[in-house]
């Protein structure tokens, strides 16, 4: 089968400083690929370099190339690169003004994926539902995600991406500064999505990558260090 | 800590002038009108009889109602002037343009929030007000003539809209520095958000303006309170006459202008000084509701993003 994500030869630059090295990876469909590394070796870059995210910073520049679902990242039109392979950022970002169900509510409100407000209403529950997060907010979705938990925000922002219907989800460190039971549900919830959608995810905790992986990539100082299955 | 603690008392002094000051100078107010309270009571609020008299102060009348009421007109219609602009202006520096054009016009905006109000006042009588009056007003009053507040054909360039539009032109600088201050206190994350769920920048900056919507309405309010304070460009400007706009193409007075125009007449008349007093009472208290309110709603949006 092809690669959902395929990196070839990828060199990148921020303000002229080399941030990421001779980067090539696979990440092979509905499977989890965990990248590791320690903090500041260019997880975050690397992942946000996939969806073009990473335009958004300063001074970038990259050559190699990088191809989603067979097409290069370059020829796709951006917005919907970013929507068929979305990237959740490592703190929780829920948009403080809008309630929890419009927040998992706004992609495909703005991206006329909905018929009707039932039609709506169901890909806001299936988002939660698929996050785990359904049973703790279902009786207060018109509350602001203020009242939600660091993990449960975490939850709600991975609800969010889930409505969009990606075929990507990048997950960048989903569980740093939360808490061991919030992390279990993560993981489940990761676990369970793994049939319907390729997942890449961003860690620096050795055990959850063991816990996770189908695929393992090490990043050390920009470099690729070993790309191994675990097991093998 | 000791040294804190000495520290701290030997500043404390300054801190008791700013509030002896403030204490002084709103009791000043009070007692100086309490003579027209006591000579014709809330009048001087409700009626827009304004009578001076000499020698016979028993006949003496001052009410404030029509300079109240120009004062709110002018203010709004400067609001009115300056709030689309100033949030398209806002939202073009900070979303879109490159850094060097962006600190050219930031530049530009500070300079003109700090420009001597004379200046635009003497600009506006000078220059601006005739091509206000030849190509804006009267257009707007053929065209829209049934509204009362355009029904009158204007006469003189000096009127209550003339005011407005250049107290409008003169605080949306101002405006524009309040907005840009909000959004720049939006974090990073939730602009990242946006795109990351793959939202063009017409998005994002929609969903950004609904965020902000406190944050602008603070804005207005604190520019409001500006607007109607200001003197001496509306008084070059407006046509300091004593009478209720109700067609804003006629000239009028703001309380700012009656007491600027009127304050050297007021040694004359036993009651004048008084009113003015009682006049600026009413400029205090818009300044204190508008002021707080609008640091209050800024603050609390602060720590809600
Ligand atoms: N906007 C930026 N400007 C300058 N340097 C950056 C920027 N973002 C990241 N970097 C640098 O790139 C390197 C990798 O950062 P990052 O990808 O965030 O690492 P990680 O996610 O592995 O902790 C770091 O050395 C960091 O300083
Ligand atoms: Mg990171």
């Amino acid at each position: 089968m092809n690669p959902a994500i395929m990196i070839e030869d990828l060199n990148l630059w921020i303000k002229n400083r080399q941030i990421l090295h001779n980067i090539s990876l696979r990440a092979p469909a509905y499977k989890i690929t965990v990248i590791i590394g320690p903090s500041g070796s260019g997880k975050s870059t690397l992942l946000r370099t996939i969806n073009r995210l990473i335009e958004l910073t300063e001074g970038v520049r990259y050559t190699g190339m990088i191809r989603v679902l067979g097409k290069d990242i370059m020829d796709w039109d951006v917005y919907e690169l970013r929507r068929t392979a979305v990237y959740v950022a490592q703190t929780p970002n829920p948009f403080p003004h809008m309630t929890i169900y419009e927040n998992v509510a706004i992609g495909p409100v703005l991206h006329d994926i909905v018929r009707d407000k039932a039609d709506l209403d169901r890909i806001v529950r299936w988002a939660l539902e698929k996050a785990m997060l359904w049973d703790e907010v279902k009786g207060r979705l018109d509350e602001k995600p203020g009242v939600l938990s660091g993990g449960q925000q975490q939850r709600l922002c991975i609800a969010r991406a889930l409505a969009l219907k990606p075929q990507i989800l990048l997950l960048d460190e989903p569980t740093a500064n939360i808490d061991p039971e919030n992390t279990h549900r993560i993981e489940e919830v990761l676990k369970r999505l793994r049939d319907e959608m390729t997942i890449v995810l961003v860690t620096h905790n050795h055990d959850q990558a063991m816990r996770l992986a189908d695929y393992l990539v090490v990043i050390r100082d920009g470099h690729i260090e070993s790309s191994v299955k675990p097991g093998d | 800590m000791k040294e804190d603690r000495l520290f701290f008392l030997a500043l404390l002094p300054f801190g008791a002038i700013v509030v002896a000051v403030f204490i002084v100078f709103v009791s000043t107010l009070l007692y100086n009108s309490l003579p027209i309270f006591i000579h014709e009571g809330l009048m001087v609020y409700t009626s827009s009889t304004w009578r001076p008299v000499e020698n016979n102060p028993e006949a003496e009348v001052y009410g404030l109602l029509a300079p109240m009421i120009g004062t709110l007109e002018v203010s709004f219609l400067a609001i009115i002037i300056s709030l689309p602009p100033g949030l398209s202006l806002a939202i073009m520096i900070e979303e879109y343009l490159p850094t060097g054009l962006k600190s050219l016009m930031e530049t530009i905006i500070e300079v003109m929030a700090g420009l001597p109000t004379v200046l635009y006042g003497m600009w506006a009588s000078l220059f601006f007000a005739d091509y206000l009056k030849s190509d804006l007003m009267i257009p707007l009053h053929e065209i829209l003539w049934f509204i009362p507040i355009f029904g009158c054909m204007p006469e003189s360039p000096y009127t209550v809209f003339t005011a407005g539009v250049i107290l409008g032109i003169m605080i949306m600088p101002y405006m524009v520095g309040l907005i840009l201050d909000g959004i720049r206190q939006i974090p990073k994350k939730i602009r990242e958000a946006c795109y990351s769920l793959g939202m063009t920048k017409y998005e994002t900056v929609r969903i950004l303006l609904r965020l902000m919507r406190p944050v602008i309405i603070a804005s207005v309010l604190l520019s409001l309170g500006r607007a109607a304070g200001e003197t001496i460009a509306v008084s070059l400007t407006i046509g300091n006459t004593y009478n209720i706009p109700e067609c804003l193409f006629t000239p009028g007075y703001t309380i700012s202008s009656l007491i600027a125009d009127q304050f050297g007449n007021s040694g004359f008349y036993v009651y004048m000084a008084s009113a003015l007093y009682a006049g600026g009472l009413f400029l205090l208290l818009l300044g204190v509701i508008t002021s707080s309110t609008g640091l209050y709603l800024m603050r609390r949006w602060k720590t809600s993003v």
